[in-house]
């Protein structure tokens, strides 16, 4: 306690006693209390502070937190600038999600049988596209829109009140981002 | 110096690294929206789906109360609904006049005008030759042309008996009934943007089945893009409308029809014929502040085919338009020039008057 308080540059603590040389002193290091040796490694400006190895291991552990920020932080800035976005296909019936299916670079490809409010359908998968590849329906709207490989884009099946949209992965960069997407809307 | 303080000087380290890390130079771009938000609705309703996106303070009010409107109108408006104010003129055909709500009144007024202003080829009294063609109930068949011309003897829409002070419409021959199939959506998406405006919003984007409008613009200040479909491959589009406060309205046969014996039988029909409309253009889109008008238009020019199109235009200069052709040509109206932009794709490109 009393060399912190020496530390605040208030002077020799006078009751400590003349034979105390000030610890503000840069060489040597002495104890403030003479018979007592100082603490190895102590510091002169920290006083009682000693670099142990734990502390070394925390100062590892934050210079590489902060890499993996200043990483993490600059590639979503930057967008992606290799590879394709991750993207998913996304089915609904009547407004709720049924199936999700990743179409990213590598994915491998699914088909994935779907029951709709009034029939049948089948929804196929496969790096970078999706689309809706049978239905019962009489239309074959659905059917007929073909592939859809981009963020944004959608098949419609009206009776069976199925739709099948291509989204941007949660926690990815998505196309918004990192390019800018060729149109906001369709009029067809 | 005791524990605490070490933590202290840990955590004011660790801190310290953080928020340096973050001193990139570059921003985080994480959507374009504004800070006050955005919804996005999408829903079923008028026999289509369709999509409601508002930007602003009072979005997810404004798209709520626009999605609740669409729903009000389809119950007012469609035949297939038997409690709705069309299907009560439809059943009182030949029998009394009905009388209607003074919105659904200007709007079938609204349809009759569109009706004389392209010599009928726009008309709502279509509907006995949709119903023998199977385009009402999915039931799709090539009618013979006894039934055909039989059909026809209901269709005229100058028939109508309107009651201006009354506000009441008579069908006077039981066999006429009436389909607003072909300017409903238009009308619905002027109706909800009144709507959405009327709440404090900056923008939105809307498509009731593929016909869209757009107003204000986006966060970042530019105006919004529309694509066109490629009426020869979905997956496509054939050019980019960069335009705001606008509807792009779009008709062609390949949006709904059906195949017998080797023929396409689209559902656009051609009044006279009575049976679907043979046209030398693939799609019609419409570009005009009025969305009734886009509607009624778009399936109209679709019918006329591409001269009489082109001379429609030339002649009522309210709107512009994007034709395309069997060829694949594209006849663009001149005020587009600078807000169309073609993709490469296209066969030939025409401006128009």
């Amino acid at each position: 306690m009393t060399a912190k308080r020496q530390n605040k540059e208030t002077g020799p603590d006078p009751s400590m006693g003349s034979s105390a040389a000030p610890r503000t002193e840069i060489l040597p290091v002495t104890s403030a209390v003479p018979g007592i040796a100082p603490r190895r490694g102590g510091s002169r400006f920290v006083p009682g502070f000693r670099f142990r190895p734990a502390d070394l291991i925390i100062l590892i552990l934050i210079f590489a937190l902060a890499g993996a920020l200043y990483y993490g932080i600059s590639m979503t800035a930057a967008g992606v600038t290799s590879g394709t976005a991750q993207l998913e296909a996304v089915l609904t019936v009547s407004g709720e999600e049924v199936w999700r299916a990743d179409i990213s670079e590598g994915a491998s490809p699914q088909s994935y049988p779907v029951t709709g409010i009034d029939g049948h359908l089948t929804v196929r998968t496969e790096a970078g596209r999706a689309c809706i590849s049978y239905s019962d329906c009489p239309d074959q709207i659905c059917v007929l829109t073909g592939w859809l490989s981009s963020a944004g884009q959608s098949a419609v099946c009206l009776p069976n009140r199925c739709v099948l949209t291509i989204e941007a992965a949660a926690g990815s960069t998505g196309t918004e981002s990192s390019e800018t997407a060729a149109f906001d809307i369709v009029s067809k | 110096m005791k524990i605490n303080a070490r933590i202290r000087v840990m955590i004011l380290m660790a801190v310290g690294a953080a928020l340096l890390s973050g001193c990139t130079g570059s921003s985080l771009n994480l959507s374009g929206t504004t800070a006050s938000g955005t919804a996005t609705s999408d829903f079923f309703a008028m026999n289509t789906y369709m999509t409601i996106t508002v930007n602003g303070s009072d979005a997810k009010a404004a798209a709520a109360a626009a999605v609740k409107a669409v729903n009000d109108l389809e119950q007012s408006l469609s035949r297939n609904i038997a409690s709705s104010e069309i299907s009560a003129i439809n059943a009182k055909a030949g029998v009394s006049p009905v009388t209607v709500s003074e919105e659904t009144y200007g709007l079938i007024k609204s349809a009759v005008e569109y009706s004389g202003l392209t010599d009928g080829v726009f008309d709502i009294t279509i509907a006995p030759v949709m119903d023998i063609w199977g385009f009402t109930d999915g039931n799709y068949r090539v009618p013979a042309q006894s039934e055909i011309d039989a059909a026809l003897t209901h269709v005229d829409y100058r028939r109508i008996v309107f009651d201006d002070t009354g506000l009441s419409v008579f069908l006077p021959d039981a066999g006429m009934s009436i389909d607003l199939g072909g300017i409903a959506k238009g009308y619905a998406s002027d109706v909800v943007q009144k709507i959405i405006k009327s709440y404090d919003v900056s923008s939105a984007m809307i498509s009731l089945g593929g016909n869209v409008a757009v107003f204000g613009t986006k966060a970042d200040g530019s105006l919004f893009r529309t694509a066109i479909s490629d009426p020869q491959n979905p997956d496509r589009y054939i050019g980019i409308l960069e335009a705001t406060d606008v509807s792009v309205i779009t008709s062609g046969g390949y949006e709904r029809y059906f195949t017998e014996g080797g023929v396409t039988y689209i559902h656009i029909m051609d009044p006279a014929a009575g049976s679907p409309a043979k046209s030398d253009l693939l799609s019609v889109t419409i570009i005009t502040p009025d969305g009734t008008e886009g509607d009624a238009l778009s399936t109209a020019l679709f019918v006329m085919g591409r001269d009489k199109a082109v001379e429609y235009g030339r002649t009522h200069t309210d709107f512009s338009f994007v034709l395309v052709t069997e060829t694949g040509e594209l006849v663009v109206s001149s005020a587009l020039k600078d807000t169309f932009t073609p993709t490469d794709s296209a066969a030939a490109v025409t401006y128009v008057d």
